[in-house]
């Protein structure tokens, strides 16, 4: 935690794409704009519907991961590491008041890229890795340790496979919502 | 101080939501160029419209980011001098605060995560509607060969007649009153076919066949 902070402050422009990186708009709705960009992407109707199965997996998935989240939040309160560690720590960010473990934003952008990667493994591994940049990010900038963004990529992950797993058990329920969607002509 | 946290957030969620629209559109346009659903198109030609779209986003950005020189706000509550959140005056940002303006904590005027999430939505929706109104009176102004006015049937070639695939060769309003007619006509039977073609673990296809026991 302590060597991946202690770069802060040894290349000011490298803190400033940082702090945007790091950010509470940035890469979730960089994340947020694919998961509907792809709702419109497909060669044919079975190709996007494919693709419209990936955007509803991934909002199923965030949901399921904020709710993990909220429940170890009431059960475990670790305090964030600007608390802890005190001046040893370089903040360049605000003091968030949540617990730090785990890292929710990571729970949410990991739950949205292994969302994706089930239907587009091209765009779900460049989503892995803007996921990695943003916790890497998370951790540079002060507001979380390591292993609170790592909980917050299992999470998400693991949130994923289970909407699929959901997805698949309720079979056709998915498939009759898009459509009723595509009779709204929206699909 | 209540009343400046309140002010700051009203601040927030008027320029995410314009960040947001103008992402999601942009998104909206790049996304439709490629797949060729020209009933969404903001311009007439698929390049232009991507461009438009990767322009929008752009935009979207560069305000987000570069407002608080000019608009007076809480920015950088807590990001720039020592990370505390509190006690940041009031007032427009400096350039060298500008990457982290807008990191503001929820409890001093920023926004919560849930709301990050909704506003998105709900700019997303707003997105498809201004495209789709657009691409209506696109397809009224500029008429191309490749769009009808929603004739089903050209030269013996059947078109889609419902969804985003009717949005390739028609107008927004057309492809909604044939997507209706069409879930009218064949939802039923397409919603049935869905429920025999599934595997057999499926909970609705097990309760079916429990059903019909």
């Amino acid at each position: 935690m302590l060597w991946i902070n202690g770069f802060v402050g040894t290349s000011p422009t490298f803190d400033h794409i940082a702090r945007i990186v790091a950010s509470d708009y940035l890469m979730p709705l960089a994340f947020s704009a694919v998961i509907f960009a792809i709702w419109f992407v497909g060669r044919d109707l079975a190709d996007r519907q494919r693709y419209q199965l990936g955007t509803l997996l991934s909002a199923t998935a965030i949901g399921i991961a904020n709710l993990v989240v909220d429940i170890i939040d009431s059960a475990y309160d670790r305090q964030r590491p600007f608390d802890e560690l005190g001046d040893s720590l370089q903040l360049i960010f605000y003091r968030s008041t949540d617990p730090s473990f785990p890292a929710n934003p990571m729970a949410v952008v990991f739950a949205v890229a292994m969302g994706v990667w089930i239907v587009d493994r091209r765009i779900g591994w460049i989503l892995m890795v803007a996921a990695a940049i943003y916790s890497v990010m998370r951790v540079y900038v002060g507001t979380f340790y390591p292993t609170d963004v790592i909980g917050g990529a299992v999470i998400g992950i693991l949130a994923a496979l289970l909407a699929w797993f959901l997805f698949e058990l309720l079979k056709p329920i998915p498939e009759t919502v898009l459509r009723i969607l595509r009779g709204l002509g929206v699909a | 101080m209540s009343d400046q946290i309140e002010s700051a957030a009203a601040l927030m969620v008027r320029d995410y939501l314009i960040l947001a629209f103008l992402v999601s559109l942009g998104a909206l346009q790049i996304s439709v160029s490629i797949s060729g659903i020209q009933g969404l198109w903001v311009l007439p030609r698929s390049n232009l419209t991507r461009a438009f779209g990767i322009l929008l986003i752009i935009v979207g950005l560069g305000y987000y980011l570069l407002s608080p020189l000019w608009i007076e706000g809480p920015w950088a509550a807590g990001s720039v001098v020592d990370g505390t959140s509190e006690n940041r005056a009031w007032g427009t940002a400096t350039l060298d605060e500008i990457s982290a303006v807008r990191n503001v904590n929820d409890i001093h005027g920023g926004m919560a995560g849930t709301a990050y999430a909704v506003f998105f939505v709900l700019s997303a929706v707003l997105a498809t509607c201004f495209a789709a109104a657009i691409g209506t009176i696109n397809n009224r102004l500029f008429p191309s060969p490749s769009r009808s006015k929603g004739d089903a049937i050209t030269e013996g070639v059947s078109k889609p007649t419902d969804g985003l695939d009717a949005l390739k060769t028609t107008n927004p309003l057309t492809t909604l009153k044939s997507s209706l007619r069409n879930l009218h006509q064949t939802g039923k039977a397409d919603i049935r076919n869905h429920l025999q073609s599934t595997h057999r673990w499926s909970i609705p296809s097990l309760i079916g066949r429990m059903w019909r026991n």
